[in-house]
């Protein structure tokens, strides 16, 4: 196994320079906004004398009505405060700060482990590298854990080192005391960060590994990064449905956003991401290249199916318009998705045949 | 040391390409593999090296099934020249690559004999000509030091100097008798100068197997011409027509006895000589559908 990491280390090192590099950038570039921000807050943060002056006419024009007095204290920390609470009521976790953007879930993280696992995986697909190792001395599936899982330790590690340099920045920059994330929330938000990259890594390997050809790779990134928004929010709806019985009008989780849903969220991204490693495992230790550059690789042509089926089916859910999940009207996507890959299946087979045909008639 | 392959079996898009093929390699062998363009030649190689997966037999080095004991590989070396991943890569690259993938790979020979083409570690494959990227190749096949070595076509489309310069590398890399070469070629003339074996691939599989010390001693190209048009039938029923121009015929006797001489020569035919016999010869008379370019009735 050494040898294979210092095969694949080698390869790989200035795409996970790079890798690190851009998460590094990236949350620098947050927290410089941020910080930013907060000076300008501060800047032209109205005084005391003022605020009491407001806060005394908006008591006049409320005399009778429920009105909350607030403080300048509490006035001026809830205007430096770096994170601000942007969500309903219902979707608040303790695992993460109760904020939208950069400083929240960052999509940034999911893009970049994506781009890497494409980068990585296609490299040495189209680039003839995986021709090389699988005619070499090296156990295939020590190849793979290799390969996938330096790759892995680069996305947590990067996303680990971005989330410190944002962490660690804030606190620099900002005195503590409007720096208000609990402990819990920091390590949640990381675990999240961490586990959604690694999916994202997981998916984009697998699919540049065993997809045949490069515009395939490019048509299906686009799709899923297109339609990951609305999947997720479609999935996690239908959870909170079945389990929770929230009607999804009232639901207000999202792939960034998780919510009450965190921990489920959090738990699929984890199985998703391991699930489809050991698929990877198996395909590659099944791997026969003379369908490298078939337009549908073996073996794993059953499994993509079910899975694009699966997410065809999540990107298709249909709700009422009162919110309830409609099973009938969730079918047009998935049975579309079929049909395309019972098409690609036959496809070969239907070559085959008419070959076969046309020789006979010769 | 022995390289033994048992009832390979491969199909590709649901049809044969390889069935049933068997053959012993030991090292300080030069093993030619002959056969028409998609007899199976290249699939062959990548199956011994499990870049294709077989769909049947075994190939193992001293009794050890690769299969279940791919440490083994290290034992071979198969560089597909049309599918090499290190086109963009410096020949220093290329050789920190492949000393990971064979512990033995020697640098320093790598670097030495790539000097004398005056190639230097700092360029890259791409830039260098077709002949130069041929010599390359053979060069980190040879170096891996791996006691089976497998040469695609190495001489295709080269000029005589750089063919030479490869004759020369893989006859050199035989002398000591810890490496054995398989090349698979079209250029007979190349193989015939340097083969010890020949294997020809046809119908999916190894038909024949020939030593060609044994095949100069025992077979004999003749060129005959007969008073009757007609071609007596000892010659087809013990030779193979090469060639029929006019009414000479040139053919190959597989296995020239006394015999055989004393009823040729019974038959009167009005010219008969003995021809050099090559390769070619051979390649022609497995391979030949017809018999000297005429479709026998």
């Amino acid at each position: 196994m050494r040898e294979i990491l210092k095969l694949y280390g080698r390869r790989y090192r200035w795409l996970i320079v790079a890798l690190f590099a851009l998460l590094a950038v990236t949350a620098g570039t947050m927290v410089s906004n941020e910080v930013e921000s907060y000076h300008e807050a501060k800047a032209n943060m109205v005084s005391k004398k003022t605020y009491a002056k407001d806060q005394a006419k908006d008591l006049a024009k409320n005399k009778g009505k429920v009105y909350k007095e607030v403080s300048y204290a509490q006035f001026v920390q809830d205007t430096l405060n770096v994170y601000q609470d942007e969500l309903p009521k219902g979707d608040h976790t303790p695992m993460m700060p109760p904020s939208v953007g950069n400083l929240g879930v960052n999509t940034l993280y999911l893009l970049a482990a994506f781009g890497f696992g494409l980068a990585l995986a296609g490299w040495d697909h189209f680039g003839k590298f995986d021709r090389f190792v699988l005619g070499t001395r090296f156990d295939r599936r020590k190849l793979y854990w290799g390969k996938v899982g330096l790759g892995a330790a680069a996305v947590l590690g990067s996303v680990i080192v971005g989330q410190a340099i944002m962490m660690g920045s804030l606190y620099a920059n900002i005195p503590a005391q409007y720096i208000n994330v609990t402990g819990l929330a920091i390590f949640g938000l990381l675990l999240y960060d961490a586990v959604a990259a690694l999916m994202a890594y997981v998916i984009a390997t697998v699919l540049a590994m065993f997809a045949g050809r490069l515009w395939q790779v490019g048509v299906v990134s686009v799709i899923l990064l297109w339609s990951q928004t609305a999947t997720f929010c479609n999935l996690q709806g239908l959870y909170a449905q079945l389990v929770d019985h929230v009607n999804y009008n009232s639901f207000g989780g999202a792939l960034a956003t998780p919510g009450r849903l965190y921990w489920p969220t959090l738990i699929a991204m984890a199985l998703l991401a391991v699930g489809l490693a050991l698929v990877g495992a198996w395909g590659f230790n099944h791997l026969s290249l003379e369908h490298d550059a078939a337009v549908l690789v073996r073996p794993l042509q059953v499994l993509f199916s079910t899975l694009a089926v699966l997410y065809g089916f999540g990107f298709g859910i249909s709700w009422s318009r009162y919110g309830y999940f409609e099973f009938a009207n969730s079918l047009g996507t998935p049975l579309v998705v079929l049909a395309l890959c019972l098409l690609w299946w036959f496809w070969p087979k239907l070559a085959q045949w008419r070959r076969a045909r046309v020789q006979k008639l010769a | 040391m022995k390289l033994t392959v048992e009832h390979l079996t491969k199909r590709i898009v649901g049809r044969p390409v390889l069935q049933d093929v068997g053959f012993e390699w030991r090292p300080g062998e030069i093993i030619g593999l002959v056969g028409e363009n998609g007899a199976g030649k290249t699939t062959l190689m990548r199956t011994l090296v499990n870049q294709y997966l077989p769909d049947g037999g075994t190939v193992a080095v001293d009794g050890r099934n690769l299969a279940q004991a791919p440490g083994q590989r290290v034992n071979l070396i198969y560089i597909d020249p049309s599918q090499v991943f290190f086109a963009g890569n410096t020949l220093a690259a290329s050789v920190a690559d492949y000393a990971l993938a064979y512990p033995d790979f020697d640098r320093q020979r790598f670097f030495a004999a790539a000097a004398d083409y005056d190639l230097a570690p700092g360029q890259r494959f791409r830039e260098l000509s077709k002949g130069y990227q041929a010599v390359v190749v053979v060069l980190l096949s040879l170096c891996s030091n791996a006691p089976f070595v497998m040469l695609d076509e190495p001489f295709d489309g080269l000029d005589l100097f750089i063919r030479e310069a490869i004759v020369s590398l893989v006859v050199d890399a035989v002398a000591d008798g810890k490496r054995g070469l398989l090349i698979a070629s079209h250029n007979l003339q190349e193989l015939d100068g340097i083969a010890d074996r020949i294997l020809f691939l046809k119908r999916h599989t190894i038909s024949h197997d020939y030593r060609l010390e044994d095949v100069r001693e025992k077979a004999v190209k003749l060129q005959l011409v007969f008073k009757t048009p007609e071609l007596p039938a000892l010659i087809r029923e013990n030779g193979r027509i090469l060639n029929v121009q006019g009414r000479v015929v040139t053919v190959l006797f597989a296995d020239y006895t006394d015999a055989l001489d004393r009823q040729l020569r019974d038959l009167a035919p009005v010219y008969m000589e003995q021809r050099p016999l090559d390769l070619t010869d051979l390649f022609r008379s497995e391979f030949d559908h017809t018999e000297g370019g005429l479709e026998h009735a």
